[in-house]
C-alpha cells in the first residue's frame, strides 16, 4: 500500500539525506529526547526500541530497551528498524558502528531553543506526523517572539542554575545549553554565562562575587539544607531572600515540548523576583 | 646538595617559603587581590557585608588550611610506609586506605547521603571503608602475630584493585550522579570549611607527633627488618603502629578531600633529598614539604581556568612530577 507523501527524503543536523521509501513503523530511538518528542507528535507507535533513561511518556517504558546512554548495537539491529533516531553528541561513540552497519540513521545535536524546534519539525516529516508536529513548533516560535518583547524591559535579576549544592563545586549551566537559553528569554541573567560551556564546576568564590538574585536547581526541596545552612552561600542574596527554587530537570534539560514548561515556570519565577 | 648539612637553612627555607605561599594562595583565585588588600582584610576581621572580606575570610582561609593539612597528612603518611615497606614506591594509598574510601564514598553519595549528619556522612562512610579496608589487609598479611611486610604491600594492592572494581561497578549502574562522585574520587579542597578543618587538626598532630615518636624506630628499620630487631627494637609493634598512624592520617585526609594522588609518594622523595632521610628531621621536613605543595596545588587549581575549578589531584602530578624528575636527574650526575 502506498504511502501519502513517502518517499521523503529528510537532511539531518550532519546535512546528510536519508530516503524513507514508505513511512518508518520501526522506530528506534537512542536518547530519551527524542522518545518523548515522537511521542509528543503522535508518532509513539512507531517506536519499537528505545533507551533504558526513556521514562516518558510512561508508556515509553514498556518498550524494549536497547542500551543506556552505552548503545547496545546489537539490540539495535537486531529489532529491524526502519529508522534510527541518534544525537549527536550524546551517541557520538557509536556513530560510526551504526554508520558501518548502513542502518537508516538520523542524528539531531539542539543546541538552542530554536535547534529544538527543529528537531520536532524534523521528526514529524519523517514520521509523516508533520500535522501534530506543527502547533508545537508553532509554540516554540511564539515564546521566541514573545522573549524579544520581554527583553525591551529593564532590569534582568541574575540567576544561577546549578545541577548540585553538595559536595562544592556547584555543576552550573554555562553557554551553549538549552536552559541558557531559556533564563535569557525569561528575562533572566545567566550569571554563569561566561564560565564555560554546558554544566561545569563553578567555584565557590565565583558563586559569592556573582551573587545572584535567583538560584534554581534540580536538587528536590528537601535536599537544599546545605545550601540554606552554609556558612559562607547562605548569605546569597537568592537565599537571603528566599529564591531558592526545585525544578523538575526533565523541564530544562531534555530538548523536547516540556521545555516550554520550564519556560513557563522560568518567567513567573523571574517575573516575581522582577516585582519586588 | 648541600642544604642537608645547614640544618639552619632548612630551618629558614621551609618557614619562609610557606609564608611566600600563604600570601599566594590568599592572593589568588577567582578573583586576584593584591597582598595589601588581603592584608587590610586580615587586620579587619570578618566583615559579612562585603563579598571580598567574605572570600578571603571563609572561603580561602579555612581552603588554605584544609589543603595544607592534607598535604601534611598525605606526606607523614607517606614516608611512614616508604619507611616501613622499604619501598620506594610505596605511598599512602598502597595498603587500601584510598580505595576503601573511594567505594565508602561513591556508595554514599549514590545512596543520597550527603545532607546526612549534617553534611558528613559522605566523609564518614569514606573514613570507615577506609579503615575496614586497611583492617583487612592487616588481618591478611598476618600469620601467627607477625606482620609479613611483603605480603603486607601485595594484599593492599590486591584489596585495592577489589575495592576500585567495586567503584567503577556502582558508577556503570549509577547513571545520574556519576559527575559528583567523579569529582569526589579526583580530590577537591572546594567543600572546605571551619568545621571539616576543626576534625582534621588532631589527625595532622598525631601524624606529626606519632612519626617524630617512630623517628628511631623507622631510621633502625632502614638498615632491615632484623637488624632493627638486633637494635632492641619490638619491630612487631612498630609495624603495627606506623600502619595504624599511616590508616588513621591516610583516612582523615581522603575523607574530608577526595583521593589526591602523587603528594604522598613524591614529597617523601624530595624532602629526603633536600634535607637529609634522617626521620627526626624528615618527619618535619616532609609535614612541611606536603603542605606547601598542596596549597600550591589547590591555589592553581582555582586560578587557573577561573571561574572554574580544576581537580587539585591533576596540579599535584603536574607539579611533582617535573620537579621530582629534575631532582632524580641531578642526583644521578652528582
Amino acid at each position: 500500500m502506498p504511502d501519502p507523501g513517502f518517499p521523503r527524503r529528510i537532511t539531518d543536523f550532519r546535512g546528510k539525506t536519508l530516503v524513507l521509501t514508505r513511512r518508518p513503523q520501526r522506530i528506534v530511538s537512542l536518547t530519551p529526547g527524542s522518545t518523548e518528542v515522537l511521542f509528543a507528535i503522535g508518532a509513539g507507535k512507531q517506536v519499537v526500541g528505545v533507551t533504558s533513561y526513556c521514562d516518558y511518556p510512561p508508556e515509553a517504558r514498556r518498550l524494549p530497551k536497547v542500551g543506556d546512554m552505552r548503545t547496545n548495537v546489537e539490540a539495535v539491529v537486531a529489532l529491524r528498524p526502519d529508522l534510527v533516531m541518534a544525537d549527536g553528541v550524546l551517541n557520538r561513540r557509536f556513530l560510526p558502528t551504526l554508520e558501518r552497519l548502513k542502518l537508516p540513521l538520523l542524528v539531531v545535536a539542539p543546541q538552542n531553543w530554536a535547534d529544538v524546534a527543529k528537531v520536532i519539525q524534523l521528526l514529524g516529516a519523517a514520521t509523516g506526523n508533520e500535522k501534530r508536529a506543527e502547533p508545537i513548533v508553532k509554540q516554540f516560535q511564539q515564546a521566541e517572539r514573545e522573549a524579544r518583547a520581554r527583553a525591551a524591559g529593564s532590569a534582568r535579576p541574575g540567576v544561577l542554575f546549578t545541577l548540585n549544592v553538595e559536595p562544592l563545586p556547584m555543576w552550573v549551566a554555562g553557554r551553549k545549553l538549552f536552559v541558557d537559553d531559556m533564563i535569557r528569554m525569561a528575562g533572566g541573567r545567566n550569571v554563569a554565562a561566561d564560565g564555560g560551556e554546558n554544566y561545569y564546576p563553578l567555584s565557590a568564590e565565583a558563586v559569592i562575587t556573582r551573587n545572584p538574585d535567583i538560584v534554581i536547581t534540580t536538587v528536590p526541596e528537601d535536599r537544599l539544607t546545605p545550601l540554606r545552612e552554609h556558612p559562607v552561600l547562605s548569605r546569597l542574596k537568592a537565599v537571603q531572600a528566599n529564591r531558592v527554587y526545585s525544578v523538575d530537570s526533565n523541564w530544562f534539560v531534555r530538548p523536547t515540548p516540556r521545555l516550554l514548561k520550564g519556560l513557563e515556570q522560568l518567567v513567573t519565577i523571574i517575573a516575581s523576583a522582577q516585582r519586588r | 646538595m648541600g642544604l642537608r648539612r645547614h640544618r639552619w637553612v632548612v630551618a629558614v627555607i621551609l618557614p619562609v617559603l610557606a609564608v611566600v605561599t600563604a600570601v599566594a594562595a590568599l592572593c589568588l583565585g577567582s578573583e586576584v587581590l593584591t597582598p595589601q588588600r588581603v592584608w587590610h582584610i586580615l587586620q579587619q576581621g570578618v566583615s559579612s557585608g562585603d563579598s571580598v572580606s567574605v572570600i578571603v575570610w571563609e572561603l580561602r582561609l579555612p581552603r588554605m588550611t584544609m589543603a595544607a593539612l592534607v598535604g601534611m597528612l598525605l606526606s607523614v603518611s607517606g614516608v611512614i610506609l616508604q619507611g616501613l615497606l622499604r619501598n620506594d614506591l610505596a605511598d599512602p594509598y598502597t595498603i587500601g586506605v584510598s580505595s576503601g574510601a573511594a567505594m565508602g564514598a561513591s556508595a554514599a553519595v549514590l545512596a543520597g547521603w550527603e545532607a546526612k549528619w549534617h553534611g558528613f556522612g559522605v566523609p564518614m562512610a569514606a573514613f570507615v571503608c577506609a579503615i575496614a579496608a586497611t583492617a583487612v589487609v592487616l588481618t591478611v598479611a598476618r600469620r601467627g602475630g607477625v606482620l609479613q611486610v611483603s605480603v603486607f604491600l601485595l594484599a593492599g594492592i590486591v584489596v585495592g584493585s577489589f575495592m576500585w572494581s567495586g567503584v567503577t561497578l556502582m558508577l556503570t549502574l549509577a547513571g545520574a550522579d556519576v559527575g559528583r562522585v567523579l569529582f569526589w574520587l579526583m580530590g577537591s579542597f572546594a567543600d572546605a570549611e571551619w568545621t571539616r578543618v576543626r576534625l582534621l587538626v588532631p589527625f595532622a598532630l598525631m601524624g606529626v607527633a606519632g612519626l617524630r615518636a617512630m623517628a628511631y624506630g623507622l631510621n633502625a628499620f632502614a638498615l632491615g627488618e632484623e637488624s632493627a630487631a638486633h637494635l632492641g627494637f619490638d619491630v612487631e609493634r612498630l609495624k603495627r603502629w606506623a600502619i595504624v598512624l599511616a590508616a588513621f592520617s591516610t583516612a582523615a585526609a581522603v575523607s574530608v578531600s577526595g583521593i589526591i594522588g602523587f603528594v604522598g609518594l613524591v614529597v617523601p622523595h624530595i624532602a629526603r633529598r633536600l634535607f637529609g632521610a634522617d626521620h627526626r628531621q624528615l618527619f618535619l621536613s616532609a609535614a612541611f614539604l606536603g603542605a606547601i605543595l598542596m596549597v600550591w596545588a589547590d591555589t592553581l587549581a582555582r586560578s587557573i581556568a577561573r571561574p572554574a575549578e580544576i581537580p587539585v589531584g591533576v596540579i599535584t602530578a603536574l607539579l611533582g612530577a617535573p620537579f621530582f624528575i629534575t631532582l632524580l636527574r641531578r642526583e644521578k650526575l652528582v
